[in-house]
Protein backbone atom coordinates (compact mmCIF):
# COMPACT_ATOMS: atom_id res chain seq x y z
CA UNK A 1 0.00 0.00 0.00
CA UNK A 2 1.64 3.33 -1.07
CA UNK A 3 1.06 6.10 1.58
CA UNK A 4 1.73 9.25 0.49
CA UNK A 5 5.15 11.15 1.67
CA UNK A 6 3.87 13.38 4.05
CA UNK A 7 2.00 10.49 5.88
CA UNK A 8 5.35 8.53 6.62
CA UNK A 9 7.00 11.63 8.16
CA UNK A 10 6.04 11.35 11.76
CA UNK A 11 6.88 7.61 11.97
CA UNK A 12 10.43 8.36 10.61
CA UNK A 13 11.28 10.98 13.05
CA UNK A 14 10.07 8.85 15.74
CA UNK A 15 12.18 6.08 14.86
CA UNK A 16 15.34 8.45 13.90
CA UNK A 17 14.88 9.81 17.36
CA UNK A 18 14.59 6.60 19.26
CA UNK A 19 18.12 5.93 17.09
CA UNK A 20 19.30 8.32 19.14
CA UNK A 21 22.29 8.68 16.34
CA UNK A 22 22.72 12.43 15.24
CA UNK A 23 22.37 12.83 11.32
CA UNK A 24 23.57 15.54 10.02
CA UNK A 25 20.48 17.82 8.26
CA UNK A 26 21.81 16.56 5.00
CA UNK A 27 21.95 12.72 5.90
CA UNK A 28 18.23 13.30 7.49
CA UNK A 29 17.17 14.71 4.62
CA UNK A 30 18.26 11.53 2.27
CA UNK A 31 16.98 9.07 4.76
CA UNK A 32 13.67 10.62 4.89
CA UNK A 33 13.70 9.53 0.81
CA UNK A 34 15.36 6.20 1.37
CA UNK A 35 12.72 5.72 4.04
CA UNK A 36 9.56 5.95 1.38
CA UNK A 37 11.35 3.22 -0.30
CA UNK A 38 12.19 0.84 2.56
CA UNK A 39 8.73 1.18 3.33
CA UNK A 40 7.09 0.01 0.31
CA UNK A 41 9.62 -2.98 0.04
CA UNK A 42 8.14 -3.59 3.59
CA UNK A 43 4.74 -3.70 1.91
CA UNK A 44 5.93 -5.92 -0.31
CA UNK A 45 7.29 -8.84 1.74
CA UNK A 46 3.73 -8.74 3.74
CA UNK A 47 0.86 -11.44 2.77
CA UNK A 48 -2.36 -11.20 4.37
CA UNK A 49 -2.97 -14.47 3.58
CA UNK A 50 -0.20 -16.23 4.84
CA UNK A 51 -1.17 -18.36 7.47
CA UNK A 52 -0.21 -17.88 11.70
CA UNK A 53 1.60 -21.33 10.96
CA UNK A 54 3.92 -19.67 8.65
CA UNK A 55 7.44 -19.22 10.56
CA UNK A 56 10.47 -17.03 9.75
CA UNK A 57 13.46 -18.67 8.19
CA UNK A 58 15.45 -20.24 10.80
CA UNK A 59 18.17 -18.01 10.95
CA UNK A 60 19.78 -18.51 13.85
CA UNK A 61 20.56 -21.93 15.42
CA UNK A 62 21.63 -22.26 19.00
CA UNK A 63 23.61 -25.28 17.88
CA UNK A 64 25.63 -25.93 15.34
CA UNK A 65 24.20 -27.83 12.37
CA UNK A 66 24.52 -31.35 12.48
CA UNK A 67 24.39 -33.64 9.64
CA UNK A 68 21.20 -35.11 8.86
CA UNK A 69 20.37 -38.49 11.01
CA UNK A 70 22.64 -37.69 13.64
CA UNK B 1 59.17 -3.35 -17.26
CA UNK B 2 56.11 -5.96 -17.30
CA UNK B 3 56.20 -8.06 -14.72
CA UNK B 4 54.70 -11.50 -15.70
CA UNK B 5 51.24 -12.84 -14.38
CA UNK B 6 51.70 -15.59 -11.91
CA UNK B 7 49.98 -19.05 -12.92
CA UNK B 8 46.61 -20.63 -11.25
CA UNK B 9 47.31 -22.30 -8.45
CA UNK B 10 46.35 -25.97 -9.59
CA UNK B 11 49.31 -24.98 -12.34
CA UNK B 12 51.96 -23.41 -9.99
CA UNK B 13 50.96 -27.03 -7.40
CA UNK B 14 52.18 -28.84 -10.46
CA UNK B 15 54.85 -26.89 -11.13
CA UNK B 16 56.12 -27.08 -7.39
CA UNK B 17 55.51 -30.86 -7.35
CA UNK B 18 57.73 -31.09 -10.18
CA UNK B 19 61.04 -28.67 -8.85
CA UNK B 20 59.92 -25.84 -11.71
CA UNK B 21 59.61 -23.68 -9.02
CA UNK B 22 59.61 -22.39 -5.09
CA UNK B 23 57.14 -20.67 -3.28
CA UNK B 24 59.39 -18.26 -2.50
CA UNK B 25 59.73 -17.61 -6.41
CA UNK B 26 55.46 -17.22 -6.85
CA UNK B 27 55.95 -15.02 -3.39
CA UNK B 28 58.48 -12.74 -4.88
CA UNK B 29 56.58 -12.87 -8.19
CA UNK B 30 53.64 -11.55 -6.67
CA UNK B 31 55.33 -9.09 -4.59
CA UNK B 32 57.06 -7.31 -7.55
CA UNK B 33 53.88 -7.39 -9.46
CA UNK B 34 52.23 -5.65 -6.65
CA UNK B 35 55.14 -3.16 -6.05
CA UNK B 36 54.81 -2.69 -10.16
CA UNK B 37 50.95 -1.99 -10.20
CA UNK B 38 49.38 -1.69 -7.22
CA UNK B 39 49.81 2.02 -6.68
CA UNK B 40 47.44 2.29 -9.89
CA UNK B 41 45.16 -0.66 -8.20
CA UNK B 42 44.91 -0.31 -4.40
CA UNK B 43 44.17 -3.80 -3.61
CA UNK B 44 46.26 -3.88 -0.49
CA UNK B 45 45.75 -1.82 3.06
CA UNK B 46 48.99 -3.97 4.16
CA UNK B 47 51.52 -5.94 2.23
CA UNK B 48 52.91 -8.74 4.57
CA UNK B 49 55.97 -9.22 3.19
CA UNK B 50 58.54 -10.22 5.31
CA UNK B 51 56.27 -12.59 6.75
CA UNK B 52 55.17 -14.14 3.49
CA UNK B 53 58.70 -14.70 2.17
CA UNK B 54 59.43 -16.45 6.01
CA UNK B 55 56.43 -18.66 5.07
CA UNK B 56 57.39 -19.23 1.71
CA UNK B 57 60.77 -20.47 2.73
CA UNK B 58 59.29 -22.72 5.82
CA UNK B 59 57.30 -24.12 2.68
CA UNK B 60 60.55 -25.04 0.42
CA UNK B 61 62.04 -26.33 3.00
CA UNK B 62 59.32 -28.81 4.12
CA UNK B 63 59.54 -30.50 0.02
CA UNK B 64 62.85 -30.02 0.11
CA UNK B 65 62.54 -32.43 3.40
CA UNK B 66 60.09 -34.54 1.51
CA UNK B 67 57.34 -33.29 3.68
CA UNK B 68 54.49 -31.41 1.47
CA UNK B 69 50.93 -30.26 3.30
CA UNK B 70 48.97 -30.23 -0.01
CA UNK B 71 48.33 -28.57 -2.84
CA UNK B 72 47.51 -25.03 -1.31
CA UNK B 73 51.51 -25.98 0.41
CA UNK B 74 53.38 -22.02 -0.84
CA UNK B 75 51.05 -20.79 -2.71
CA UNK B 76 50.35 -17.37 -2.16
CA UNK B 77 46.73 -15.82 -1.05
CA UNK B 78 45.44 -12.46 0.42
CA UNK B 79 42.64 -11.92 2.70
CA UNK B 80 40.36 -9.16 2.92
CA UNK B 81 40.44 -6.67 5.27
CA UNK B 82 37.86 -8.24 7.69
CA UNK B 83 39.60 -11.39 8.60
CA UNK B 84 41.51 -11.62 11.78
CA UNK B 85 45.50 -11.96 11.03
CA UNK B 86 47.57 -12.39 14.14
CA UNK B 87 49.44 -9.03 15.03
CA UNK B 88 48.02 -7.14 12.19
CA UNK B 89 45.72 -4.10 11.73
CA UNK B 90 41.86 -5.77 11.41
CA UNK B 91 40.18 -2.20 10.39
CA UNK B 92 37.29 -3.50 7.95
CA UNK B 93 38.49 0.04 6.03
CA UNK B 94 36.58 1.90 8.93
CA UNK B 95 38.44 4.82 11.07
CA UNK B 96 36.48 3.15 13.78
CA UNK B 97 38.58 0.11 13.97
CA UNK B 98 41.76 2.32 12.77
CA UNK B 99 43.53 1.06 15.84
CA UNK B 100 42.09 -2.71 15.96
CA UNK B 101 45.10 -4.88 16.25
CA UNK B 102 44.13 -8.79 16.01
CA UNK B 103 45.26 -10.82 18.62
CA UNK B 104 44.73 -13.61 16.64
CA UNK B 105 43.93 -15.32 13.28
CA UNK B 106 40.57 -16.40 12.19
CA UNK B 107 39.82 -19.52 11.81
CA UNK B 108 39.87 -19.23 8.12
CA UNK B 109 43.21 -17.71 8.12
CA UNK B 110 44.42 -20.55 10.68
CA UNK B 111 43.43 -23.23 8.70
CA UNK B 112 44.93 -22.07 5.24
CA UNK B 113 48.33 -21.56 7.21
CA UNK B 114 47.85 -24.59 8.38
CA UNK B 115 47.36 -25.88 4.78
CA UNK B 116 50.77 -24.42 3.69
CA UNK B 117 49.85 -21.38 2.10
CA UNK B 118 51.63 -18.20 2.28
CA UNK B 119 49.15 -14.75 3.48
CA UNK B 120 50.90 -12.01 0.95
CA UNK B 121 48.55 -9.07 2.92
CA UNK B 122 45.57 -7.64 3.65
CA UNK B 123 43.45 -6.00 0.96
CA UNK B 124 40.68 -3.74 0.81
CA UNK B 125 36.88 -3.69 1.41
CA UNK B 126 34.16 -1.76 1.52
CA UNK B 127 33.73 -0.07 5.10
CA UNK B 128 32.36 -2.64 7.31
CA UNK B 129 32.04 -4.98 4.15
CA UNK B 130 28.80 -3.45 3.16
CA UNK B 131 28.21 -3.37 -0.40
CA UNK B 132 26.75 -1.16 -2.55
CA UNK B 133 29.56 1.78 -4.58
CA UNK B 134 33.00 2.57 -3.98
CA UNK B 135 33.82 5.54 -1.98
CA UNK B 136 36.64 7.71 -0.80
CA UNK B 137 35.41 8.21 2.69
CA UNK B 138 36.69 5.23 4.51
CA UNK B 139 39.84 4.89 6.63
CA UNK B 140 41.41 3.34 2.83
CA UNK B 141 40.88 4.72 -0.94
CA UNK B 142 38.78 2.08 -2.95
CA UNK B 143 40.57 -0.74 -4.90
CA UNK B 144 40.15 -0.10 -8.39
CA UNK B 145 38.86 -2.36 -11.07
CA UNK B 146 42.24 -3.67 -13.05
CA UNK B 147 40.50 -4.02 -16.38
CA UNK B 148 39.61 -0.29 -16.21
CA UNK B 149 41.06 1.23 -12.69
CA UNK B 150 38.05 4.19 -13.36
CA UNK B 151 35.66 1.32 -12.81
CA UNK B 152 34.46 -0.14 -9.34
CA UNK B 153 35.30 -3.50 -8.67
CA UNK B 154 32.00 -4.02 -7.13
CA UNK B 155 32.35 -4.93 -3.41
CA UNK B 156 32.11 -5.24 -0.81
CA UNK B 157 35.23 -7.68 -1.45
CA UNK B 158 36.79 -5.74 -3.84
CA UNK B 159 40.32 -5.59 -2.93
CA UNK B 160 39.77 -9.55 -3.29
CA UNK B 161 38.42 -9.26 -6.94
CA UNK B 162 40.93 -6.64 -8.03
CA UNK B 163 44.00 -8.30 -6.15
CA UNK B 164 43.54 -11.64 -8.05
CA UNK B 165 42.41 -10.31 -11.32
CA UNK B 166 45.59 -8.27 -11.44
CA UNK B 167 47.64 -10.99 -10.74
CA UNK B 168 48.59 -9.68 -7.09
CA UNK B 169 48.14 -13.45 -4.99
CA UNK B 170 47.12 -16.56 -6.50
CA UNK B 171 43.47 -16.18 -4.68
CA UNK B 172 41.90 -14.21 -2.01
CA UNK B 173 39.59 -14.86 0.86
CA UNK B 174 36.89 -12.49 0.74
CA UNK B 175 33.16 -12.60 2.51
CA UNK B 176 29.45 -12.41 1.29
CA UNK B 177 26.08 -11.47 2.86
CA UNK B 178 24.73 -10.35 -0.20
CA UNK B 179 26.94 -10.58 -2.89
CA UNK B 180 30.27 -9.43 -1.48
CA UNK B 181 32.42 -12.29 -3.10
CA UNK B 182 30.17 -13.20 -6.16
CA UNK B 183 30.13 -9.22 -7.61
CA UNK B 184 33.82 -8.53 -7.49
CA UNK B 185 34.71 -11.56 -9.17
CA UNK B 186 31.81 -10.83 -11.66
CA UNK B 187 32.54 -7.17 -12.18
CA UNK B 188 37.15 -8.09 -12.22
CA UNK B 189 36.55 -11.57 -14.06
CA UNK B 190 37.51 -14.09 -11.40
CA UNK B 191 35.83 -17.28 -9.67
CA UNK B 192 34.51 -16.82 -6.43
CA UNK B 193 32.67 -19.04 -4.52
CA UNK B 194 29.83 -17.90 -1.41
CA UNK B 195 29.22 -21.35 0.08
CA UNK B 196 26.45 -23.03 2.36
CA UNK B 197 26.11 -21.14 5.75
CA UNK B 198 28.64 -23.21 8.11
CA UNK B 199 31.00 -24.44 5.30
CA UNK B 200 33.64 -22.03 6.35
CA UNK B 201 33.93 -20.79 9.87
CA UNK B 202 33.21 -16.80 10.55
CA UNK B 203 35.29 -16.39 13.67
CA UNK B 204 37.44 -14.18 13.61
CA UNK B 205 35.78 -11.90 10.67
CA UNK B 206 34.48 -8.80 11.14
CA UNK B 207 30.31 -9.50 10.79
CA UNK B 208 28.43 -7.58 8.72
CA UNK B 209 24.83 -9.64 9.72
CA UNK B 210 23.90 -11.89 11.95
CA UNK B 211 22.23 -14.08 9.35
CA UNK B 212 23.39 -14.18 6.03
CA UNK B 213 27.18 -14.18 6.76
CA UNK B 214 29.67 -16.30 5.19
CA UNK B 215 33.34 -16.92 3.86
CA UNK B 216 34.57 -18.36 0.58
CA UNK B 217 37.62 -18.12 -1.80
CA UNK B 218 38.20 -16.16 -4.84
CA UNK B 219 40.73 -17.34 -6.91
CA UNK B 220 41.37 -17.00 -11.61
CA UNK B 221 39.71 -20.68 -12.32
CA UNK B 222 36.82 -22.74 -10.32
CA UNK B 223 38.93 -25.34 -9.89
CA UNK B 224 41.47 -23.05 -8.48
CA UNK B 225 38.13 -22.06 -5.48
CA UNK B 226 37.74 -25.60 -5.57
CA UNK B 227 41.20 -26.36 -3.97
CA UNK B 228 40.83 -22.97 -1.59
CA UNK B 229 37.49 -24.06 -0.20
CA UNK B 230 38.36 -27.41 0.68
CA UNK B 231 41.73 -25.94 2.99
CA UNK B 232 39.18 -23.23 3.83
CA UNK B 233 36.18 -25.45 5.32
CA UNK B 234 35.23 -27.43 7.98
CA UNK B 235 34.04 -27.40 11.72
CA UNK B 236 34.98 -25.16 14.03
CA UNK B 237 33.18 -24.76 17.28
CA UNK B 238 34.03 -21.62 17.54
CA UNK B 239 31.48 -20.80 14.92
CA UNK B 240 27.92 -21.26 16.20
CA UNK B 241 26.41 -21.99 12.70
CA UNK B 242 29.26 -24.21 12.03
CA UNK B 243 28.86 -27.50 10.58
CA UNK B 244 30.32 -30.90 10.90
CA UNK B 245 29.57 -31.91 7.39
CA UNK B 246 32.11 -33.64 5.68
CA UNK B 247 34.20 -31.57 3.24
CA UNK B 248 34.52 -33.21 0.11
CA UNK B 249 37.84 -32.88 -2.51
CA UNK B 250 36.35 -30.46 -4.68
CA UNK B 251 39.01 -30.47 -7.25
CA UNK B 252 38.71 -34.29 -7.40
CA UNK B 253 35.36 -33.82 -8.13
CA UNK B 254 35.74 -32.07 -11.36
CA UNK B 255 34.47 -33.66 -14.68
CA UNK B 256 34.63 -32.37 -18.25
CA UNK B 257 31.23 -33.63 -19.36
CA UNK B 258 27.77 -32.32 -17.35
CA UNK B 259 26.11 -35.48 -19.12
CA UNK B 260 22.80 -36.83 -17.39
CA UNK B 261 22.19 -32.89 -15.24
CA UNK B 262 19.44 -31.13 -16.13
CA UNK B 263 19.96 -27.37 -15.44
CA UNK B 264 17.65 -24.25 -14.85
CA UNK B 265 18.49 -21.25 -16.57
CA UNK B 266 17.16 -18.21 -14.41
CA UNK B 267 16.31 -16.24 -17.42
CA UNK B 268 13.80 -13.56 -15.91
CA UNK B 269 16.24 -12.08 -13.17
CA UNK B 270 18.19 -10.23 -16.27
CA UNK B 271 15.67 -10.38 -19.09
CA UNK B 272 12.08 -9.23 -17.43
CA UNK B 273 12.19 -8.67 -13.66
CA UNK B 274 15.41 -6.24 -14.85
CA UNK B 275 16.34 -5.19 -18.08
CA UNK B 276 19.99 -6.11 -18.48
CA UNK B 277 21.93 -4.23 -21.21
CA UNK B 278 22.23 -6.28 -24.52
CA UNK B 279 25.46 -7.56 -24.36
CA UNK B 280 25.35 -8.60 -21.01
CA UNK B 281 22.19 -10.54 -21.40
CA UNK B 282 23.65 -12.06 -24.29
CA UNK B 283 26.84 -13.31 -22.75
CA UNK B 284 24.04 -14.97 -20.30
CA UNK B 285 22.19 -16.65 -22.87
CA UNK B 286 24.81 -17.85 -24.85
CA UNK B 287 25.47 -19.94 -21.44
CA UNK B 288 22.72 -22.38 -22.26
CA UNK B 289 24.23 -23.65 -25.76
CA UNK B 290 27.51 -24.39 -23.70
CA UNK B 291 25.96 -26.06 -21.01
CA UNK B 292 23.86 -28.07 -23.71
CA UNK B 293 27.06 -29.15 -25.55
CA UNK B 294 28.82 -30.88 -22.17
CA UNK B 295 25.18 -32.92 -22.25
CA UNK B 296 23.35 -31.24 -19.74
CA UNK B 297 19.77 -30.53 -20.41
CA UNK B 298 18.43 -26.93 -20.34
CA UNK B 299 15.26 -25.68 -18.82
CA UNK B 300 13.82 -22.71 -18.02
CA UNK B 301 13.77 -21.97 -14.19
CA UNK B 302 10.40 -20.64 -12.40
CA UNK B 303 11.44 -18.79 -9.37
CA UNK B 304 9.84 -15.78 -8.25
CA UNK B 305 10.34 -12.09 -9.05
CA UNK B 306 13.97 -11.11 -8.13
CA UNK B 307 12.03 -7.95 -6.76
CA UNK B 308 10.55 -9.91 -4.08
CA UNK B 309 14.27 -10.93 -2.92
CA UNK B 310 15.75 -8.20 -3.54
CA UNK B 311 12.96 -6.84 -0.86
CA UNK B 312 13.80 -9.43 1.91
CA UNK B 313 17.10 -8.80 1.48
CA UNK B 314 16.96 -4.74 1.84
CA UNK B 315 14.96 -5.08 4.94
CA UNK B 316 16.84 -7.81 6.75
CA UNK B 317 20.71 -6.64 6.15
CA UNK B 318 20.31 -3.55 7.42
CA UNK B 319 18.25 -4.07 10.14
CA UNK B 320 21.52 -6.76 10.93
CA UNK B 321 24.29 -4.44 10.54
CA UNK B 322 22.53 -1.58 12.24
CA UNK B 323 22.32 -4.38 15.50
CA UNK B 324 25.61 -5.04 14.96
CA UNK B 325 26.60 -1.49 14.89
CA UNK B 326 24.22 0.32 16.93
CA UNK B 327 26.06 1.57 19.73
CA UNK B 328 29.14 2.53 17.82
CA UNK B 329 26.88 4.72 15.41
CA UNK B 330 25.27 6.44 18.48
CA UNK B 331 28.66 7.55 20.45
CA UNK B 332 31.54 7.37 17.31
CA UNK B 333 29.03 8.66 14.05
CA UNK B 334 31.74 10.64 12.41
CA UNK B 335 34.17 7.87 12.64
CA UNK B 336 32.36 6.19 9.85
CA UNK B 337 32.58 7.43 6.36
CA UNK B 338 29.10 9.03 5.38
CA UNK B 339 28.37 5.95 3.08
CA UNK B 340 28.50 3.55 5.33
CA UNK B 341 26.72 5.04 8.76
CA UNK B 342 24.08 5.95 6.36
CA UNK B 343 23.47 2.30 4.59
CA UNK B 344 23.57 1.19 8.08
CA UNK B 345 21.20 3.99 9.37
CA UNK B 346 18.51 2.06 7.48
CA UNK B 347 18.56 -0.78 9.72
CA UNK B 348 17.12 1.92 12.57
CA UNK B 349 13.96 2.26 9.91
CA UNK B 350 13.17 -1.42 9.73
CA UNK B 351 10.80 -2.53 12.66
CA UNK B 352 11.04 -5.74 14.37
CA UNK B 353 7.97 -6.34 12.23
CA UNK B 354 8.97 -5.58 9.09
CA UNK B 355 11.80 -7.69 9.80
CA UNK B 356 9.96 -11.10 10.60
CA UNK B 357 7.50 -10.55 8.16
CA UNK B 358 11.07 -10.14 5.92
CA UNK B 359 12.11 -13.68 7.45
CA UNK B 360 9.07 -15.18 6.65
CA UNK B 361 9.03 -14.40 3.33
CA UNK B 362 12.41 -15.44 3.20
CA UNK B 363 11.15 -19.30 3.86
CA UNK B 364 8.56 -19.35 1.72
CA UNK B 365 11.48 -17.86 -1.09
CA UNK B 366 13.93 -20.54 0.12
CA UNK B 367 11.13 -23.38 -0.23
CA UNK B 368 10.55 -22.10 -3.70
CA UNK B 369 14.25 -22.45 -4.73
CA UNK B 370 14.50 -25.65 -2.96
CA UNK B 371 11.53 -26.98 -5.30
CA UNK B 372 13.04 -25.36 -8.27
CA UNK B 373 16.04 -28.31 -7.28
CA UNK B 374 13.60 -31.02 -7.10
CA UNK B 375 13.66 -30.45 -11.11
CA UNK B 376 17.14 -29.31 -11.59
CA UNK B 377 20.43 -30.35 -10.13
CA UNK B 378 21.93 -26.75 -10.60
CA UNK B 379 20.58 -22.95 -11.61
CA UNK B 380 22.44 -20.70 -13.68
CA UNK B 381 21.59 -17.12 -12.77
CA UNK B 382 23.29 -13.49 -13.82
CA UNK B 383 25.67 -12.66 -11.03
CA UNK B 384 25.64 -8.64 -12.22
CA UNK B 385 22.92 -7.04 -13.80
CA UNK B 386 25.06 -3.76 -15.07
CA UNK B 387 28.03 -2.57 -16.00
CA UNK B 388 31.23 -1.70 -13.06
CA UNK B 389 29.79 1.54 -12.32
CA UNK B 390 32.14 4.45 -12.06
CA UNK B 391 34.53 5.02 -8.89
CA UNK B 392 33.42 8.64 -8.26
CA UNK B 393 29.62 7.70 -8.18
CA UNK B 394 28.38 10.08 -5.19
CA UNK B 395 24.70 8.01 -5.06
CA UNK B 396 23.40 7.83 -1.37
CA UNK B 397 21.46 4.29 -1.57
CA UNK B 398 22.49 3.25 -5.38
CA UNK B 399 21.12 -0.40 -3.89
CA UNK B 400 17.45 0.61 -3.34
CA UNK B 401 16.71 1.47 -6.93
CA UNK B 402 18.47 -1.55 -8.27
CA UNK B 403 17.57 -5.45 -7.30
CA UNK B 404 20.22 -6.57 -5.81
CA UNK B 405 20.94 -10.20 -7.96
CA UNK B 406 23.30 -11.96 -5.90
CA UNK B 407 21.20 -11.59 -2.35
CA UNK B 408 18.48 -14.46 -3.78
CA UNK B 409 20.85 -16.76 -2.47
CA UNK B 410 22.55 -15.55 0.42
CA UNK B 411 18.38 -15.54 1.71
CA UNK B 412 17.95 -18.94 0.77
CA UNK B 413 21.35 -20.59 1.65
CA UNK B 414 21.99 -22.22 -1.41
CA UNK B 415 25.92 -21.98 -2.45
CA UNK B 416 26.60 -20.43 -5.58
CA UNK B 417 30.19 -20.27 -7.45
CA UNK B 418 30.79 -16.96 -9.70
CA UNK B 419 32.36 -18.09 -13.16
CA UNK B 420 33.09 -15.67 -16.08
CA UNK B 421 30.93 -15.60 -18.79
CA UNK B 422 32.39 -13.86 -22.04
CA UNK B 423 32.96 -10.02 -22.00
CA UNK B 424 31.09 -6.83 -22.58
CA UNK B 425 30.88 -4.44 -25.67
CA UNK B 426 33.92 -2.53 -23.58
CA UNK B 427 36.18 -5.28 -22.73
CA UNK B 428 35.38 -5.18 -19.26
CA UNK B 429 34.24 -8.79 -17.97
CA UNK B 430 30.76 -10.68 -17.61
CA UNK B 431 30.39 -13.17 -14.61
CA UNK B 432 27.30 -15.77 -13.99
CA UNK B 433 26.54 -17.95 -11.03
CA UNK B 434 26.12 -21.77 -10.89
CA UNK B 435 23.93 -22.64 -7.79
CA UNK B 436 23.28 -25.50 -6.25
CA UNK B 437 21.74 -27.67 -3.38
CA UNK B 438 22.97 -26.32 -0.03
CA UNK B 439 25.78 -28.46 1.08
CA UNK B 440 26.83 -29.47 -2.47
CA UNK B 441 29.12 -26.99 -3.58
CA UNK B 442 30.76 -29.92 -5.34
CA UNK B 443 27.45 -29.95 -7.57
CA UNK B 444 28.40 -26.34 -8.08
CA UNK B 445 32.10 -26.05 -8.80
CA UNK B 446 31.72 -29.14 -11.17
CA UNK B 447 29.05 -27.54 -13.84
CA UNK B 448 30.86 -23.79 -13.24
CA UNK B 449 34.68 -25.67 -13.85
CA UNK B 450 33.83 -27.85 -17.03
CA UNK B 451 31.64 -24.60 -18.38
CA UNK B 452 34.67 -22.65 -17.61
CA UNK B 453 36.76 -24.75 -19.39
CA UNK B 454 34.52 -25.27 -22.46
CA UNK B 455 33.86 -21.65 -22.85
CA UNK B 456 37.27 -20.54 -23.74
CA UNK B 457 37.97 -17.13 -21.92
CA UNK B 458 39.74 -19.39 -18.80
CA UNK B 459 43.35 -18.11 -19.78
CA UNK B 460 42.05 -14.55 -20.60
CA UNK B 461 43.96 -12.30 -18.25
CA UNK B 462 43.98 -8.91 -17.97
CA UNK B 463 47.22 -6.53 -18.95
CA UNK B 464 48.57 -4.26 -16.78
CA UNK B 465 50.71 -1.27 -17.86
Amino acid sequence: MSVPENGRDGEFDALLAASRVPVTAAERAELRKAYDTLSDLAARVRAPSRGWTAKPMPSFAATPHRREGR
Amino acid sequence: MSVAFPPTIADAAVALAAGETTAVALTELCLARIDAYDGTVRAFHRVLRDTALAAARASDERRKAGIQYGRMDGIPVAVKDVMQVENQPCTANSRVLKHNIAPDDAEVVRRLRASGAVIVGIVDTYEFAFGGRPSYDALFPPAGNPWDVTKSTGGSSSGCGAAVAAGFCLGAVGSDAGGSIRTPAALCGTAGVKPTIGRVSTAGVVPLTFSLDTVGPLAQTVEDCALMLRAMAGYDPADQLSSDMDVPDYAAALTDRLDGLRIGMVRRFYAGDYDSPADIRRAYDAMADVLSDLGAEIVEADLPPLMDFHAVGRLILPAEAYAIHEETLQTRWADFGPLARNRMMLGAFVRSSDYLQAQRRRRELADAVEAAFTECDALVSAAMLTPAGPMDSTEPFPFLSAPMINVPFNLTDHPAVSVRCGFQDSGMPVGAQIVARRWDEAGALRVADAYERAAGWRTARVTLI
